[in-house]
């Protein structure tokens, strides 16, 4: 673990620099930590794969402080929350998927196997970040790894479903973007009219599952009618 | 220097509505306040006003609470007409801000009547004015703040304004000014950034050090609320190792795979895989709000403030 200061009012406290589970549960472990021992003065806290952002009032704290009192009290090798994230099942039309044929050239794998593979794995969700509430989701099978696209799209449509290097996402609402679109969900993953408003969180297990562009049209008609139980989707 | 007059007020509370009517918006016109801190582990950017300094020193002329919201003005100004009366304040840019086609001065407590028609003229200085209005901004908030989320408008409509859009509010009248002597900046050849190292800094050679704190910046056109983008002669294009993306703050300066410095200003996301070299003092992040595409600046490293690492 490193600590260092980040501008004036931050630390920026790194772990083994790679994805993992492991790595990111002593990410969400210093979060908790920090949030139980720190009790005043902490302005924000941005967990990522592996570090974590702490923002702190610079009129109450020095960052030398707080680094020295989270080195002496935390330690790294102590998961003290074995924190098993919420689990989502997110549908997904992987018919509405603008860059299915450049995938299926470059991966060598027809679009049955593609859909196969993505609704095989259970995702954690690493980071949010980009845009507010877009997951950052790992890890996605070696055999559907790809690039970002050369020239990104101006516009990336909202509940797109994409996928970069060993990563998945799903874009919150209309954006520019450069990953490759393979399917579009139903679901409104940021609805700034319901009190959660952010369907995602920093440690959540994502499944996926394949629907058909008519279930695709009825689900999206019962989220903008608001008939739907929410915790249809959690496991 | 400019040495302008300010006034301060005991404010005579009288609620009224007045209402700011749109009739132009100008090239970029928003609410902002502080912004909203503490969701950026949604990945909800900080926002706020670009140039805080400047909105504080207009709301406290009109009696504000300092993180009332303001209407951050960029460049080329709106039209509004008044309906109702109240107390306005200008401070930041100079924009060339005339009532009724008589101009203002900056930093002053101004009175407003009904009908009254504000509007701006040539850009004389600086990018961003702030317009302050005494009272209670009737507006709806996301996530605790009233700052135009560009990113997301049907998260507050009302803070970015549109020809022929309204913001209310409950004003009140001030009298028993004070005076205030502020000394705005004004433009100079070349703007002194001082920054902090950032994260990465120790991945960049001393040879690329030393370029990039030799060099002259010119701010490139490509630049707004979510980042300014520096050109210059010699790029910082070494190879590096990819990072793991990671958080980013408003402040951070980035160095692009093409080797161009950006400086994350307060829209900016609130994670990036770039090289974050240096973090521009806070201080100064208000400084490069009113710098305007074409100016040139430099950076200093800041000696006093003793950034210090620690490894386990």
């Amino acid at each position: 673990m490193k600590i260092q200061a980040f501008g004036e009012s931050a630390l920026l406290i790194e772990f083994e620099q790679k994805i993992s589970k492991d790595i990111h549960q002593q990410v969400m472990t210093c979060k908790e930590w920090i949030r139980k021992n720190i009790q005043s003065g902490i302005t924000f806290l941005t967990p990522a794969y592996c570090s974590l952002c702490l923002g702190f009032d610079r009129q109450l704290w020095q960052a030398k402080e707080l680094a020295q009192y989270i080195y002496s009290g935390f330690d790294q090798n102590v998961i003290t929350e074995k924190q098993v994230g919420r689990v989502l099942r997110i549908p997904v039309c992987y018919e509405l998927a603008p860059d299915r044929e450049a995938l299926e050239d470059q991966l060598g794998l027809d679009w049955t196997t593609f859909v196969e593979k993505h609704t095989a794995s259970t995702y954690q969700v690493y980071m949010l970040g980009f845009l507010p509430g877009f997951p950052y989701m790992g890890i996605l099978d070696a055999a559907l790894q790809c690039k970002r696209k050369r020239n990104p799209r101006k516009q990336v449509p909202a509940q797109s479903v994409a996928i970069a290097g060993l990563q998945t996402g799903i874009y919150p609402m209309d954006a520019p973007g450069g990953w490759q679109l393979i399917g579009q969900t139903p679901m409104p993953i940021l609805d700034i009219y319901t009190e959660q408003q952010f369907l995602f969180q920093v440690g959540d297990q994502v499944k996926f599952y394949s629907i058909d562009p008519e279930e695709f049209d009825l689900l999206k008609d019962a989220f903008r009618k608001g008939h739907w139980n929410w915790e249809e989707c959690y496991e | 220097m400019l040495f302008e007059k300010g006034t301060g007020i005991g404010k005579n509370v009288m609620n009224n509505l007045l209402k700011l009517h749109f009739e132009k918006v100008g090239l970029q016109t928003s609410v902002q306040d502080f912004g909203r801190i503490g969701h950026q582990a949604s990945g909800v950017p900080v926002g706020g006003a670009m140039d805080q300094k400047s909105m504080k020193r207009a709301n406290l002329l009109v009696g504000n609470p300092l993180d009332t919201p303001v209407l951050e003005i960029t460049l080329l100004g709106p039209r509004i007409r008044m309906e109702g009366s109240g107390v306005i304040a200008i401070a930041g840019a100079d924009l060339s801000a005339q009532i009724n086609g008589k101009r203002l001065l900056l930093n002053q407590l101004i009175k407003v009547e009904d009908g009254d028609i504000l509007k701006f003229g040539r850009p004389k200085r600086g990018c961003r004015a702030y317009l302050a209005v005494g009272g209670e901004w009737l507006l709806p908030e996301w996530l605790g703040s009233r700052s135009a989320a560009f990113y997301l408008p049907d998260a507050t409509p009302e803070s970015i304004p549109t020809k022929g859009s309204t913001i209310g509010i409950r004003a009140w009248e001030g009298h028993q000014l004070s005076e205030i002597s502020w000394l705005d900046g004004e433009e100079v050849p070349e703007y002194s950034i001082r920054v902090l190292p950032g994260p990465e800094f120790d991945t960049f050679s001393r040879v690329e050090v030393a370029h990039f704190f030799s060099q002259q910046y010119e701010v490139s056109n490509d630049s707004n609320r979510m980042g300014y983008r520096l050109e210059a002669d010699v790029k910082i294009e070494g190879k590096r190792k990819e990072l793991i993306s990671s958080a980013v703050v408003p402040g951070t300066i980035q160095i692009t795979s093409a080797g161009n410095p950006i400086i994350l200003m307060r829209d900016a996301q609130t994670t990036g895989g770039y090289h974050r070299i240096l973090n521009v003092i806070e201080e100064d992040l208000n400084k490069i709000a009113q710098m305007k595409a074409r100016e040139k600046l430099r950076f200093s490293i800041c000696k006093s403030s003793n950034p210090f690492k620690l490894l386990t």
